[in-house]
């Protein structure tokens, strides 16, 4: 079980990292959420049945720790503290990143979207399929493409501005 | 804007997501974290037990309270009256 846990937080641990980046708000930091979705993945482990595929499962998680994070008061957040096991290591970005100037107007546009079209959008960006974003939303199809297309106008709007 | 520029906007955006710069590596020390998360739950536990038993000590004090009626209150009172006067006329009696 162990061995298993720990394949799956390597394959995963990145990408639930980029999911917790967005829905962290101050004075909610990013590496508290991670810990937090790594926690509920542990307890949740022994009960995931395979019903669905294990990266739709992670994504549940993950989305669900993270909104409901929004939900819990600072009061509840003060009490967490941080695990020793779970090391953030700083890496140097070189200061003229065109690259991080796109993701930084990328995530800002995402964080003006609400919550649900925040989960759609990043699931999208995460190259699942609309079929899987709606097991993962709960809701249809159609749906999601709908709100896709919404979505990606809002979104491109924002970013032209921003560029 | 035709589709297929559309769908090349939306890759480079895809692609933006995916290679965003990594301000951070993550380190997972698994067995320290699994002994961690041991000891996390049995301490949430232990608060989630305190929070219970003070909710049940709450509730069932509560529950005391109002599941004597008025007609009870009453009767008690009318007893404890009733067994008082007899107890004064019996140490009456003694005092004789």
């Amino acid at each position: 079980m162990k061995e298993t846990f720990e394949q799956l937080l390597e394959h995963n641990k990145e990408k639930i990292y980029r999911i917790c980046k967005v829905y962290a708000v101050s004075p909610l930091e990013p590496q508290d959420l991670f810990q937090e979705v790594i926690f509920v993945i542990w307890k949740s482990f022994s009960t995931f049945k395979g019903n669905s595929s294990i990266d739709t499962w992670i994504y549940r998680i993950t989305l669900n720790v993270c909104l409901r994070s929004k939900q819990k008061s600072d009061k509840i957040y003060n009490k967490t503290f941080r695990l020793e096991s779970i090391q953030f290591i700083p890496v140097e970005i070189p200061t003229e990143n065109n690259q991080q100037e796109k993701y930084n107007a990328l995530t800002s546009c995402i964080s003006k979207l609400n919550n649900k079209n925040k989960s759609i959008i990043v699931l999208y960006l995460e190259q699942l399929k609309y079929k899987e974003i709606a097991e993962i939303t709960g809701l249809t199809e159609n749906n999601i493409a709908v709100k896709m297309k919404r979505i990606k106008k809002i979104l491109l709007d924002c970013m032209t501005k921003k560029s | 804007m035709g589709n297929n520029e559309q769908k090349n906007i939306w890759e480079d955006v895809k692609d933006t997501w995916s290679s965003q710069p990594q301000s951070e590596k993550i380190n997972i020390q698994v067995s320290q974290l699994l002994n961690e998360f041991k000891s996390k739950v049995s301490q949430s536990e232990k608060d989630s037990i305190n929070s219970d038993w003070a909710i049940l000590k709450a509730n069932w004090a509560k529950t005391k309270r109002d599941n004597v009626s008025q007609f009870e209150k009453d009767s008690i009172k009318k007893d404890i009256k009733f067994i008082s006067r007899f107890i004064k006329k019996i140490i009456d009696r003694f005092k004789r």
